[in-house]
């Protein structure tokens, strides 16, 4: 991917947090910073409850307001060459109009995402319908084309029936027909093989990979499982109770992970050429409440290495090594605060 | 489906008969006699009365007599109206009844809906509240007090309609306080059926899809939410669609019409077995028919149900 390409999200400081009842705040996101250029796929990578997911709903403003609220943060889209849009404070009825049209999103779930009362044909040419105002022929014509080009056999036949009537993968593969409905510039893709057996994750990577190889759509891929990461993203994301806490190109990642926290799920990870007397090494403990995050490094009760600071004070996300960052006291502290894309190019 | 359906109309005179065989017993059980009166008639005429409807043979036997005349349309005489038949009573009454449940539940539609889509879309606001207090009190207010307030203020006070009565033709203003009188209750349930099943749909992954395709508000709720959310709301509109065109005592009292459900009450007061019992037959039938239709309906309006 080239570094020159332009940036078409950029997510800045962003905070995400959910009031309860007891007027407490749940900070299931607390100063997250990503971006994506056009054309390249972001890979967030994070157990469950790390704010991955909830990060890029609050993109497409999907989260609800009241409870969830921002106490900081901005969220730039580039609609077009000229167009720069700060969506977090943007009225709704603009977000909306980008919905589905120049950020479109896949869900975790194809069971249960997709409406059991509406036939698959309706789901799809609404998209169209909605935003460009295309006809019912020429919408239905574009589903019949987009079921096709995702692997759908008789596209025909399938767009009349119910989602009850596919199966798993199908269905996945019917969201992303329904994703692709108005050519997205940006594709958020929030654990779209997590709900799938094995082979047919593998199928709807392979088929992932093939839209982003022929529409060249910029992605955001959410998921826990780094294998997933490995095969597709270009840049990687670790998320751990709401910040992100390393960011490099995916090699730089996977070759030299360098926060406590990464290098054990690279660890954890089980290894084909690894010896039987070699043990899986799960990370200890287990993921902090949000209610009540630790003080500090929110990943210092259960690190390996943590030392005098690590409770103390919350440490910066710094460029350890070029383009390669991490937020950790155990790597030098001297190195260039994280700024985004648009430092980088200079 | 075709098969469902006819399957389903087999078993429906099982139920009926059942439910045939209960009352027959228990009007027959409860003490009191249809030509006991204040006036003692000659027991000997009691005799002859009671062997001419065959009351004088044992209950199993009156039964078989009875179905006899079931199964062939006729519902067989009334004990009390000396001349006139249960079919004959029935053809004359259910016409106000029915026209009176046709406009109260069309009405509780109209206001349940209206009130509990509204409900539903803002849960726990100011909308919210006010629209489930007012139908609590709809529930809970019977129609005895609600019936006579409307006519204090709109027929006493405003002059707008008269106290009671009702046009022979059935369709006149006379049906407005009565119609409104019958509908709040059913107005209250829809309201807080369609509140919950919306609330229940709003939440599902599919209606953020919905959104995350960027569909304005209201193709969200009107096309990807309301269908589920109605499936409550339909499974109580078919028994309570029974049991409104059949007619209400209290709000038939109330307003003087001559509607089916005074009929029902005075036929059991009256220990008039036939009339009794034949219009248990009558709504038995209707509810077992309506049942059906909304069980129909059901698959029409969720695709995943199948009927087989």
């Amino acid at each position: 991917m080239s570094e020159s390409a332009p940036v078409v999200l950029e997510v800045r400081d962003l905070k995400t947090y959910f009031r309860t009842d007891d007027g407490a705040d749940v900070k299931a996101v607390d100063g997250a910073s990503f971006y994506v250029r056009a054309g390249e796929v972001l890979g967030i990578v994070g157990e469950s409850g790390s704010g991955k997911s909830v990060a890029n709903l609050s993109v497409l403003r999907l989260l609800p307001e009241p409870p969830a609220h921002h106490p900081s943060g901005e969220i730039f889209f580039q609609r077009n060459p000229t167009q720069r849009l700060e969506l977090l404070r943007a009225p709704l009825s603009t977000v909306r109009k980008l919905r589905g049209r120049e950020m479109a999103m896949i869900f975790q779930d194809p069971m249960t995402s997709l409406n059991p009362f509406l036939k698959v044909s309706r789901q799809l040419t609404e998209v169209l319908e909605e935003h460009e105002g295309t006809g019912p022929e020429e919408s239905r014509a574009r589903a019949l084309e987009l079921l096709s080009a995702v692997g759908i056999p008789a596209p025909e036949r399938r767009i009349d029936q119910y989602p009850h009537q596919f199966s798993g993968g199908m269905r996945q593969r019917v969201m992303i027909a329904m994703a692709l409905m108005c050519e997205p510039t940006l594709l958020v893709a929030d654990e779209p093989t997590t709900a799938l057996d094995v082979t047919i994750s593998a199928q709807i990577l392979d088929l992932l990979r093939r839209i982003h190889g022929e529409r060249k759509t910029a992605i955001v891929l959410i998921t826990h499982d780094l294998g997933v990461i490995a095969g597709m993203a270009h840049r990687v994301a670790v998320m751990y109770a709401g910040k992100v806490i390393e960011t490099a190109p995916v090699r730089e990642l996977f070759k030299k992970p360098l926060h406590p926290y990464a290098q054990g799920l690279l660890a954890s990870i089980p290894r084909l050429d690894a010896t039987r007397r070699e043990e899986l090494k799960p990370i200890g403990g287990s993921p902090p409440d949000l209610r009540a995050v630790p003080s500090g490094c929110a990943f210092h009760p259960r690190c390996p290495h943590r030392f005098e600071p690590c409770d103390k004070k919350v440490p910066p996300l710094l460029e350890v090594e070029p383009g390669h960052y991490a937020a950790c006291f155990l790597h030098p502290q001297d190195k260039p605060p994280y700024r985004g894309p648009e430092e980088e190019k200079k | 489906m075709l098969k469902y359906i006819l399957r389903r109309l087999v078993t429906a005179p099982l139920v009926i008969f059942l439910l045939l065989v209960i009352t027959f017993t228990m009007v027959r059980v409860a003490p009191g006699s249809p030509f006991s009166s204040e006036k003692a008639t000659p027991p000997e005429i009691q005799e002859r009365q009671r062997a001419f409807y065959h009351l004088d043979k044992s209950i199993p036997v009156q039964f078989i007599y009875y179905l006899g005349n079931v199964v062939r349309g006729d519902l067989g005489p009334s004990l009390k109206y000396k001349d006139l038949t249960v079919n004959e009573i029935i053809s004359r009454h259910w016409l106000p009844s029915f026209v009176l449940g046709t406009t109260a539940m069309a009405l509780a539609l109209v206001m349940g809906m209206t009130a509990g889509i509204l409900a539903g879309l803002k849960p726990n606001s100011r909308w919210d509240y006010s629209s489930m207090t007012i139908s609590m009190v709809g529930i809970t207010l019977p129609a005895f007090v609600t019936g006579p307030l409307l006519v204090v203020v709109f027929s006493l006070k405003l002059g707008w309609f008269r106290v009671s009565g009702w046009d022979a033709n059935g369709f006149s203003k006379d049906i407005v306080l009565p119609a409104i009188t019958l509908s709040l209750p059913y107005a209250a349930r829809i309201a807080r059926l369609m509140r919950a099943g919306l609330l229940e749909v709003v939440n599902q992954d599919y209606i953020r899809t919905a959104r995350a395709k960027g569909l304005r508000e209201h193709v969200v709720v009107l096309r990807h939410a309301l269908k589920g959310a109605l499936l409550p709301v339909v499974s109580f509109l078919g028994p309570a669609v029974a049991f409104i065109i059949t007619g209400s005592l209290v709000v038939e009292t109330i307003f003087q019409v001559p509607g089916l459900g005074r009929q029902f009450t005075q036929s059991a007061l009256n220990r008039d077995y036939g009339l009794t019992q034949g219009l248990v037959v009558f709504v038995g039938t209707l509810l077992v028919v309506l049942n059906l239709v909304v069980d129909v309906a059901y698959g029409f309006l969720d695709p995943r149900i199948r009927y087989d």
